[in-house]
């Protein structure tokens, strides 16, 4: 029937009906509840906005700010921080290796020019990699001397969104490496997305996601590896006045409602501190894995996680010294993993060294035990462990299992010769 | 153990002195021979080799005309029963397409998933695509993540879900910039199953679908496979905005049919009762099974296959004997989907001999041959009767399919006229695309995936309405704020992922979970959806999972769950619902009746319905007696649909008819008429008696006179109330000739049944109505109604 849904929605609407269907589900925080509260000026402003007004006057917070195409904007804002020279990017790369990089970038990357290094960061619409979501700002910031110069793009409304493109993907020419953090899961399946809605090409070049350096390295002694948390913990830096995340899309659409929105200007300061923070972090750890030696006395690094990335490298000698260093400092894992290592290599002396070293506990008593049972021979030794063990065998299944072994170390020490001179010389075994 | 011919058999319980005499009808439909065709000239040799390795040296007729219609890039619908090598209608051309353009990419559709991943495994069967180098992948929501990207990328031929498609696929097309470039073919499978409201919200998808292929510069062809339903063609073009050619005669060979109308024998003719449908079925049912026939039993209701499941049980229980080495499994949505997947296992490979299920298994998962089909109560439509009589059948072989009628009168009405039931067309499987709610969900997720051009039309409607009901839409979201309308196109502005929170089977995405405590522990065992946990799991309600028993401890709406423990009862639960209408719109108000005197007025427009249940029945299993009552304290169910309202004003012959009787009297016959209409109905329609709700009222609020309300059980609407309207002059005819071809004396539940103050509860206590004066009148109201027999 002609025009009968038409008719229907019209009379839906009349009728008030709208709220009681899922029309308002699903759709987050359009502001929906922002627009009712924002009194008769929200909504003129949504008539307006309905009617498809001209455009209105630039809204107060991008003062300071010039136009880079229709409806772009560009500003640069100067940061202190001294990057190194170089940085070398295979601890990061290969520490990243499963994970989806830029596509077409497969070349090994080891040291490189820190002027090539473009840190990179968006600020979205919505947290979904769907086509829904829209990169409003972006933050790319590179070496400038002792300065760190960050560039900052923002989209004044969805039409400007292909010059907004362009003038990002301008910054990341031919020799540049692009680092982000957590990038390889949202922000540059993103751009990429945003290029295709806008038939563009994506960039391919080298990424560095410094995310997952960056939890090896602090993540177990700070808790946590979001960027927030570690620009506080490790880097020091407190913002004044931050906007959180979670309200930034919130604002982005409020400002596109009212054509202004004071706080705005909040987030593209945070913006901008989150790529300075990212250039930061990514120093730090690049000295971490330069000079690792380094850190084996320092508390605020995690040097089981450090140990263990360079040994999952390949720089053996380096891994061990800070393992070992981290169960100097009581962690056991550290030291069941080198015991492993050492065990997996045939390096018993290096292993007998070690299990001196370990702490009291189920795990590290267990691994003695192993040691002196296959190792050493010595089965008197391997059952005084072994029973060490099964007194802090936390569950069941595992204190029958060491019941067996048990078992099985009686049997043994029984035709242990080493037992008979023991009892021939009088003296009591544990 | 060696068994006599299928024929033998058949013959054997037919004329069996215990069951012939309830015997209304046989049928036997004659087997037919193939129909051949050659191989397409055109076929690459490798495909033609791996066909002849099967044994395909040849084509039915069917399969070799859709080649045709596919390879020249015609939209079109395949109308096949199961078991007629439909799958080879779309692979052929698909997979010989694929062989000549190395870069395209073909789109396979199932209903389920488990549908879909029995697909997978048929491909790989074939070894077409190991061999030829046509990689193909299911994409749904158990693919691991290693495997997404591969099948994005280089999967040519994709399988999956419409679900999927709407809100893992469409949301993220992004990512399918390859697939989408080059997407050549569309096949939808089991296309008879998108009616009602699952048909509607697919069509959208599709929608959406064609919108995105568009963007990427492609604009593929549909193949549409379907079992019988009576208008493929109209449901494919509704489905996929085209229109589509129809391919209906099915070259594939046939074994004999056996079709039997089997009434169960009166146990009280005065009084109108039968002995239960349950119950004779289940006797039936043993009696093939211990023949050694794999039989397969339909049940109306997910409660009655636990129940007649369990009786099977009692009656083959024989520890000596195990059971005479016959298992038997109840199937039904509701079971965990490994449970399901093991019953069907167990049907292929011998290990189950016989299944109770609901119409979840009419779909077409390869569970073997059955010999055997035994219908428990007409399903509501003729099509769906014969999928279901069609599960029953190997090649070559003899079936039968014995259908056992029920009280109701739209069963007892089949049973007295087997011409009308074997005469008669298949019904039209009806969708609406346009339903407001549907429509504006997925106008959401369209906007989500593609800003909207000014004047672009979604698609709604017919020509230049399309643009301005779509821009009506994205108007009504711009209000809300989700959508932002600015240089000359409509963006998303929200920061939600629209397609998450819509489902497209249920009112509402949220399920409940059904948890066993029992012993302490706190296992989930099953689900249902929210509507139907208020009917059929409240506090105290006796669940059936799978044959054990449960009671309800706590039905939790808010979260969801719902907390049961296993015990042994010797009863099951039956929930009473209230209902209130509230008229919202009249948009069409029609004077029926013919010869110049007006009958009586109807009218459509949009309801609110209120439903509640407040108290429920114990009825004792076997004998279904009522020994108790129980209360249900839950809050009412809302819900916005499309109704149709016979209303009876005086001055109109059946307004005057109703005017001749007391205020009791009325709200008699208006229950019984409802009743009947109501049950008979859906002969007429493609529905389910469940999918109609009724409520009758003597002084309704809004009309001020007595009106019957007919309203479509989804929200927004499904089209039937509409076509209710159309085929109303069939359902009174069809209900004057039940009734007055009735034995009973005071009504009973095969016409106008025994409870007559009705879901409508208009007061009056029954004791002071007489069964046959109703019974009398409500003839009289139906006869005055006088309405044509045009549709």
């Amino acid at each position: 029937m002609a025009g009968k849904l038409k008719g229907r929605l019209a009379r839906m609407r009349e009728l008030g009906l709208v709220k009681a269907s899922s029309l308002g589900s699903g759709a987050g925080t359009a502001g929906a509840g922002k627009a009712a509260a924002e009194g008769s000026s929200g909504k003129r402003t949504a008539a307006a906005n309905v009617r498809g007004e001209a455009p209105r006057p630039r809204p107060s917070f991008l003062d300071g700010w010039e136009s880079a195409g229709d409806f772009v904007w560009s500003r640069i804002v100067r940061k202190r921080d001294l990057l190194p020279e170089f940085i070398d990017a295979s601890p990061f790369r290969r520490l990243s290796s499963g994970a989806a990089s830029v596509r077409g970038a497969d070349a090994e990357l080891g040291r490189v020019d820190s002027y090539r290094l473009r840190f990179f960061d968006f600020e979205t619409t919505g947290l979904s990699g769907g086509t829904g979501t829209v990169a409003f700002l972006a933050a790319v910031a590179r070496r400038d001397g002792d300065c760190l110069a960050v560039r900052q793009l923002f989209l004044e409304d969805y039409p400007g969104e292909s010059a907004f493109l362009d003038a990002l993907l301008g910054e990341f020419d031919e020799e540049t490496v692009i680092v982000t953090y957590n990038g390889s899961s949202f922000d540059l399946p993103l751009l990429r997305t945003r290029c295709v809605m806008n038939g563009k090409k994506a960039p391919a070049r080298p990424h560095i996601d410094a995310l997952f350096a960056a939890r090896r390295l602090w993540k177990r002694v700070y808790g946590g590896a979001s960027l927030g948390l570690l620009e506080r913990e490790v880097l020091g830096v407190e913002r004044e006045e931050d906007v959180p995340g979670s309200m930034i899309p919130g604002l982005f659409f409020s400002y596109l409602r009212s054509g202004d929105e004071p706080l705005m200007r909040a987030v593209m300061s945070h913006n901008a501190e989150d790529v300075a923070s990212l250039a930061s972090l990514l120093s730090r750890a690049d000295a971490a894995f330069a000079k690792p030696r380094a850190f084996s006395g320092s508390s605020s690094i995690d040097r089981a996680g450090l140990g263990r990335s360079l040994i999952a490298i390949g720089r053996q000698e380096e891994g061990e010294e800070l393992l070992e260093a981290a169960l100097g400092d009581g962690d056991e894992a550290s030291g069941l993993l080198l015991s492993a290592i050492y065990r997996r290599a045939g390096r018993d002396d290096d292993r007998r060294r070690l299990l001196g070293m370990l702490p009291d506990g189920f795990r590290p008593h267990l691994e003695r035990a192993k040691f002196f049972e296959r190792r050493d021979r010595n089965f008197m030794e391997a059952l005084a462990w072994a029973k060490k063990a099964r007194r802090l065998a936390p569950t069941d299944d595992l204190a029958e299992a060491l019941e067996r072994r048990i078992a099985r170390l009686k049997r043994r020490a029984e035709s242990d010769p080493r037992r008979a001179a023991s009892r021939r010389a009088g003296r009591r075994r544990p | 153990m060696s068994r006599a011919p299928a024929t033998e058999i058949i013959d054997r319980l037919l004329s069996d002195p215990d069951i012939s005499p309830s015997i209304a009808h046989i049928e036997r439909i004659p087997g037919r021979e193939a129909s051949w065709a050659g191989l397409p000239g055109d076929l690459d040799p490798k495909l033609a080799r791996a066909l002849a390795e099967r044994g395909a040296a040849r084509l039915y007729t069917h399969q070799a005309r859709a080649y045709e219609l596919a390879r020249a890039g015609r939209d079109f619908v395949v109308v096949t029963p199961t078991a007629s090598g439909k799958t080879l209608c779309y692979n052929l051309p698909v997979i010989q397409t694929l062989l000549e353009e190395s870069e395209s990419r073909a789109l396979y559709l199932f209903p389920t998933k488990a549908l879909s991943q029995d697909q997978q495994s048929e491909l790989n069967e074939l070894s077409l695509a190991g061999d030829l180098g046509v990689k193909v992948f299911t994409y749904d929501g158990d693919t691991p993540d290693s495997l997404r990207v591969a099948a994005r990328d280089t999967g040519r031929i994709v399988i999956s879900n419409p679900d999927m498609l709407h809100s893992g696929v469409l949301p993220n097309h992004a990512k399918w910039i390859h697939f989408f470039s080059s997407l050549r073919y569309v096949v939808v499978d089991e296309m008879h199953a998108y009616r009602g409201i699952f048909g509607s919200h697919v069509a959208n998808v599709l929608r959406r679908l064609r919108r995105i292929a568009a963007f990427y510069g492609s604009s593929p062809s549909f193949i549409l496979c379907s079992a019988t339903i009576g208008n493929p063609a109209q449901l494919a073009r509704s489905l996929i905005g085209r229109e589509a050619a129809e391919i209906s005669e099915n070259g594939a060979p046939r074994g004999e049919r056996v079709v039997a109308f089997y009434n169960p024998p009166l146990v009280d003719p005065v009084q109108g009762i039968r002995k239960s449908t349950a119950t004779e079925s289940e006797a039936l049912a043993v009696r093939l099974l211990r023949e050694g026939v794999k039989t397969i039993l339909f049940a109306r209701s997910r409660l009655k296959v636990e129940l007649i499941a369990s009786y099977i049980a009692s009656s083959l229980a024989n520890l000596y004997t195990d059971h005479g080495g016959i298992k038997v499994s109840p199937y039904r949505s509701g079971l965990l989907p490994s449970e399901r997947r093991a019953i069907e296992k167990g049907l292929r490979e011998g290990s189950i001999q016989g299944v109770v299920s609901t119409n979840a298994l009419e779909l077409g998962i390869d569970i073997g041959g059955l010999d055997a089909a035994v219908v428990a109560g007409f399903p509501g439509g003729f099509a769906s009767f014969w999928q279901q009589a069609g599960r029953a059948g190997r090649r070559g072989s003899a079936s039968l399919a014995i259908l056992v009628a029920s009280s109701s009168p739209l069963d007892q009405y089949i049973i007295a006229h087997p011409e009308y039931f074997f005469g008669r067309s298949p019904e039209r499987a009806l969708i609406d695309p346009d339903n407001p709610y549907v429509f504006m969900d997925h106008l959401k997720c369209a906007a989500f995936e593609l800003p909207f051009a000014e004047g672009e039309p979604f698609d709604a409607g017919e020509g230049e309405d399309a643009a301005s009901e779509t821009e009506e839409g994205l108007a009504m979201l711009a209000e809300e704020g989700i959508v932002r309308r600015t240089g000359g196109r409509w963006y998303w502005s929200a920061d939600g992922y629209p397609s998450e929170k819509i489902s497209l089977r249920s009112a509402t995405a949220d399920n409940v979970v059904i948890i066993d405590e029992t012993g302490g522990g706190g296992r989930a065992i099953g689900e249902m959806d929210r509507p139907g946990a208020k009917e059929l799991i409240f506090d105290d309600a006796v669940y059936i999972h799978l044959g054990r028993q449960y009671i309800v401890r706590k039905l939790d709406i808010e979260n969801r769950t719902c907390h049961v423990a296993e015990k042994d009862v010797d009863y099951w639960t039956d929930a009473i619902v209230k209902t209130d209408i509230e008229v919202l719109t009249e948009d069409e108000r029609i004077m029926i009746g013919e010869g110049g005197r007006k009958a009586a007025e109807c009218v459509i427009g949009d309801v609110l319905v209120r439903s509640q249940a407040e108290k429920f029945k114990k009825l004792r299993f076997h004998t279904h007696e009522n020994i108790g009552y129980g209360e249900i304290s839950l809050p009412a169910e809302e819900m916005q649909t499309r109704a149709v309202a016979l209303v009876f004003p005086p001055g109109t012959a059946a307004g005057d008819e109703l005017g001749l009787s007391s205020e009791a009297m009325k709200a008699a016959i208006l229950a019984g008429s409802g009743k009947l209409i109501h049950d008979i109905a859906p002969a007429f329609l493609m529905c389910d008696p469940r999918d109609l709700g009724r409520a009758e009222r003597v002084r309704d609020p809004h009309f001020g006179v007595g009106a019957l309300y007919f309203y479509d059980k989804y929200p927004g609407g499904t089209g039937l109330a509409e076509a209710l309207y159309r085929i109303l002059g069939k359902a009174a005819l069809a209900a004057i000739e039940r009734l007055s071809g009735c034995g009973c004396s005071g009504g009973c539940p095969s016409c106008v049944g025994v409870d007559f103050l009705g879901p409508g509860d208009t007061g009056a206590a029954p004791s002071a109505i007489e069964g046959s004066a109703v019974k009398g009148r409500v003839l009289a109201l139906l006869r005055a109604l006088r309405l044509t027999s045009e549709s």
